[in-house]
This record gives structure tokens, C-alpha cells and sequence, in this order.
């Protein structure tokens, strides 16, 4: 895994350094998981249910700080009615269709399910 | 962003998440906040509230921190990121039917009795709660993708870090065979 340099993020926000460098350790504990080294993408769900007394504002600011510093980019996943994330993903959440098929290539109604932001690494 | 910007910006995230949740919080009422922000020339707060609105929804009654730090109970010990790796993990495994369910409801007894033992030290208490991390992160991994035999290992090795507290000793004793049992061993 080729780490990201949070520090010119940090540089520019100090008041996030900490939140930054915890954000740091997380993706390496995460990258740990996979066979291949690659930074792994952030599900702002994942990050919510692992830091339950962070304020998800901050946390939303932060997530978005990694994409305007270009270390990340998000695109938008649709949940199945059973739960999981459809294959498609959007660079805008307007760009949904109003169907989609699930993992069993069933068509259903997006109109009725949950959007979710992934952040995926921008590779350099 | 400046202090004035951001608390500018955190009213208008809470009032259109306040919209998105009165119209149900689906993809339509979703893109219509986002369309409305965006348009409005606010492109990145529409990205920080689908951030924010995922984030709210994701911590729903069931999946709040199972368990809960006590600053008393670890003194100066930091072990909020293994908590909260322990409570991640938890909240994977204890939807796997009944026996995650034991589990998950095992490794917060013990967790929860090795942070309010008084007589363990900081350096036991640490060894435990991250024994307990490796423990729940394997629970949660797909059964032929676990390290067994460091798991087996592990698994031993935390009656003997709680031999000190009796009080952990007897939560063990009544919740190990759970732990145990899940993992097949």
C-alpha cells in the first residue's frame, strides 16, 4: 500500500491532525485485510460505527477535505432491498437511475432504497 | 474554512438533513437535497450531507457502541480505537444468527469485565482488550480467510491475562465456551 501524506491536509486544517492521523491508522489496519496492498476506500458508515463519539459533522468535513486535497474521489452506491450495494456507481447521486438490478440481476426501484457515498483512492 | 464558514455550513447540512429525514430519507428526496444545494452554490456542503446522512443512518439503535468506556475504568490506557474496532467487528458478527449473537453479547461481558477489573494493571488490561480486538476482527472475517492456529492461541491466552481479577475470571468462565463454541474449537 503506497500510504497517503495526510500532513499538507493537516498543515492546512491543524485542528483535524489528530482526527487525521487516527483516519491514518485506520486505512493501514484496513489495508491489512486485503491480499493485494492498496489503500482501501472509506464507507463514511464503517467510519461512523468505528469512531461512535467522533461528531459525524467533523467527520463529514474531514471526509471531504481527502477529496478536495484529490487523495480520494466519491462516488455514489445504491443499497438492494436485501441490504447490499448495487454494482453501478455514480460520480453524482443525481445520475441515479430509477432501477437498477441487484446482485441477482433483478431490476428494483431505486426511488425506495438508500444512496451512500463511498470514497474511493485516487490513483497516482 | 474558517470557524465562521464551518458553523455557517454545519446549520445549513443539519436543515437539509433535517429535510431529507421529514421526506423519508430514500435516493429521490436525497437527490432533490443535493440538487437544491448544489444549485444553491453549494456544491461541497451537498457532498458533506450525503456523508453526514449515511453516517446517521448507519448509527441506528441496534449498532450504537456495545460497549461503553468508563473514564475511570481505563485511566490513562488509550483504547478507543480497539473499542471501536471491537464494537465494528460486533456489529458484523452479531447479525450471523444466534451463535453470533452469543458471541457478540460474550466478547462485550468480558471486554466490559476486563476494563472495570480493578486488579488488573494497565499493561493486562491492554493485552486482554487487544486480544479481544483480534478475536471479534477474525469473528467478523469469512470463516476459511481466519488464522485459526493464532486464534486458537489467542483464545487460550485470555483466561490467563484475566487469571489476576476474579470478577473477569468468573465472567469467563461463563461466557469463554460461547467464544469458543462460535469458532468451532
Amino acid at each position: 500500500m503506497s500510504p497517503i501524506n495526510f500532513e499538507p491536509i493537516a498543515k492546512l486544517h491543524p485542528e483535524y491532525r489528530t482526527l487525521l492521523a487516527d483516519l491514518a491508522m485506520w486505512l493501514a489496519k484496513r489495508a491489512m485485510g486485503f491480499k493485494r496492498e492498496r489503500m482501501p476506500t472509506i464507507d463514511p458508515r464503517d467510519l461512523a460505527k468505528a469512531w461512535p463519539n467522533v461528531d459525524r459533522m467533523d467527520l463529514s468535513l474531514l471526509l471531504h477535505l481527502l477529496v478536495q486535497a484529490g487523495a480520494f474521489r466519491t462516488v455514489y452506491k445504491v443499497i438492494t432491498p436485501s441490504g447490499v450495494m448495487a454494482d453501478g456507481e455514480f460520480d453524482d447521486p443525481r445520475q441515479i437511475p430509477e432501477k437498477l438490478p441487484d446482485r441477482f440481476n433483478e431490476y428494483f426501484d431505486t426511488s425506495e432504497a438508500d444512496v451512500v457515498p463511498i470514497l474511493k483512492p485516487v490513483e497516482r | 474554512m474558517n470557524a465562521q464558514d464551518w458553523a455557517n455550513a454545519r446549520t445549513i447540512i443539519a436543515g437539509a438533513y433535517a429535510k431529507i429525514e421529514a421526506g423519508g430519507g430514500k435516493v429521490r428526496i436525497k437527490q432533490a437535497v443535493f440538487n437544491e444545494l448544489t444549485e444553491a452554490g453549494y456544491p461541497d456542503l451537498a457532498e458533506m450531507l450525503m456523508s453526514y446522512s449515511a453516517m446517521e443512518g448507519a448509527v441506528s439503535v441496534s449498532d450504537k457502541p456495545i460497549i461503553n468506556i468508563i473514564n475511570s475504568q481505563v485511566g490513562n490506557l488509550n483504547l478507543g480505537s480497539q473499542i471501536g474496532n471491537i464494537n465494528t467487528s460486533l456489529s458484523v458478527v452479531s447479525q450471523q444468527g444466534a451463535s453470533g449473537k452469543d458471541f457478540a453479547e460474550a466478547v462485550k461481558a468480558v471486554t466490559e469485565a476486563v476494563l472495570g477489573a480493578a486488579e488488573l494493571n494497565d499493561a493486562q488490561k491492554k493485552e486482554a482488550v487487544q486480544s479481544l480486538e483480534f478475536i471479534s476482527q477474525e469473528a467478523a472475517t469469512p470463516p476459511e480467510q481466519r488464522k485459526t492456529g493464532v486464534l486458537r492461541t489467542v483464545v487460550e491466552s485470555i483466561p490467563k491475562v484475566l487469571s489476576a481479577a476474579a470478577s473477569a475470571v468468573a465472567i469467563w468462565a461463563k461466557y469463554g465456551s460461547h467464544i469458543r463454541l462460535f469458532f468451532g474449537f
